[in-house]
């Protein structure tokens, strides 16, 4: 091997010698990374995959927001207004006097006729 | 560039020696401190460089931890390249976003934030120096001030091959490029790091 060869080797040798001086707080801390990582092997954690999904992908962020939104936007659209009239028609036009289904007593007694 | 991880799939995994945690312990505290110091060249911050190793460690863990030991290292150097890409990408969209939003605030504040985020920047650019300091090394100091000046690929290919030892053809693997590129990339760069250490008056 030439001197030319050699020099890449010489350079990284130094690095090497250099990453032996890190300093204690930085050293400790990819220390602590090393130790998380392995645990999450361990424990896996669907809500920190999610999180971790997150931080990677944070373009995904404002597309759930968007999403969330759009499915509140949806959920107001939906018929609840024709299923309450329904109900009231039912209770207004039933048998019964609406009243009744407040009742405490007629619970009770709706049950006690379900379970014979 | 983005490198698909299965690139160093084996077609069949179930019949070698999967790595204990143990084997993954020990490996990543043999490479812990160059990935971060890779990192730092490329980012040039602290944190930032940091959060990449992390990244990377959890993605080899959690992706990876059923390969055999032999497998790690290349997969987590590519790991790391990719992290690092990430997180480029990532600062492009933010600053993206940063920008479109800026012209909403006044001028009073506008100032007051850019005065900040230099002052940050700063202080984040200068967070390395005590473990320079603490070295008192100037040579070190001109070799990695060097590796830092010297194009991405040309950097990356130069630490793969020569720091963490892949041979050419990981190299490429893990780069994305063919083998060509490498050994071009490589003489690049050991002849722009002697040429710039000579110009400092730095000999190896």
């Amino acid at each position: 091997m030439t001197q030319h060869d050699d020099f890449p080797y010489r350079l990284t040798a130094s690095l090497s010698q250099g990453i032996q001086d890190l300093d204690a707080a930085t050293a400790q801390q990819l220390a602590q990374f090393r130790r998380r990582a392995l645990s999450a092997r361990a424990h896996p954690s669907h809500a920190g995959a999610v999180l971790v999904l997150l931080h990677r992908h944070s373009f995904l962020a404002p597309l759930l927001v968007l999403a969330l939104l759009f499915s509140g936007w949806w959920l107001m659209q939906s018929p609840q207004a024709s299923y309450s009239a329904e109900t009231d028609i039912l209770l207004l036009t039933g048998d019964l006097p609406p009243n009744a289904y407040a009742d405490k007593n007629f619970s009770q007694w709706l049950k006690k006729r379900a379970s014979f | 560039m983005r490198v698909e991880a299965g690139i160093f799939d084996a077609d069949d995994t179930s019949s070698r020696n999967v790595a204990t945690s143990q084997e993954i312990d020990a490996f990543l505290a043999g490479v812990e401190r160059r990935a971060f110091k890779q990192a730092l060249f490329a980012i040039q911050d602290h944190h930032s460089a940091l959060d990449v190793v992390q990244n990377a460690m959890l993605k080899l863990v959690e992706r990876y931890a059923d390969k055999p030991g032999e497998e790690l290292p290349p997969l987590f150097q590519r790991i790391l390249q990719n992290t690092i890409h990430d997180h480029f990408r990532r600062s492009k969209v933010r600053n993206f976003w940063v920008r479109l939003v800026s012209p909403l605030q006044n001028k009073e504040d506008e100032t007051g934030d850019t005065l900040e985020s230099l002052a940050a920047h700063s202080e984040a650019m200068h967070q390395p120096g005590p473990d320079k300091q603490a070295s008192g090394n100037q040579q070190l100091a001109a070799i990695e001030q060097a590796l830092t000046e010297l194009p991405p690929r040309q950097r990356e290919a130069f630490l793969l091959r020569y720091w963490e030892e892949l041979d050419v053809a990981e190299t490429a693997k893990a780069m994305g490029c063919s083998e060509g590129s490498v050994k071009t990339h490589c003489f690049r760069a050991t002849s722009a790091l002697a040429a710039k250490l000579k110009d400092r008056g730095i000999s190896l």
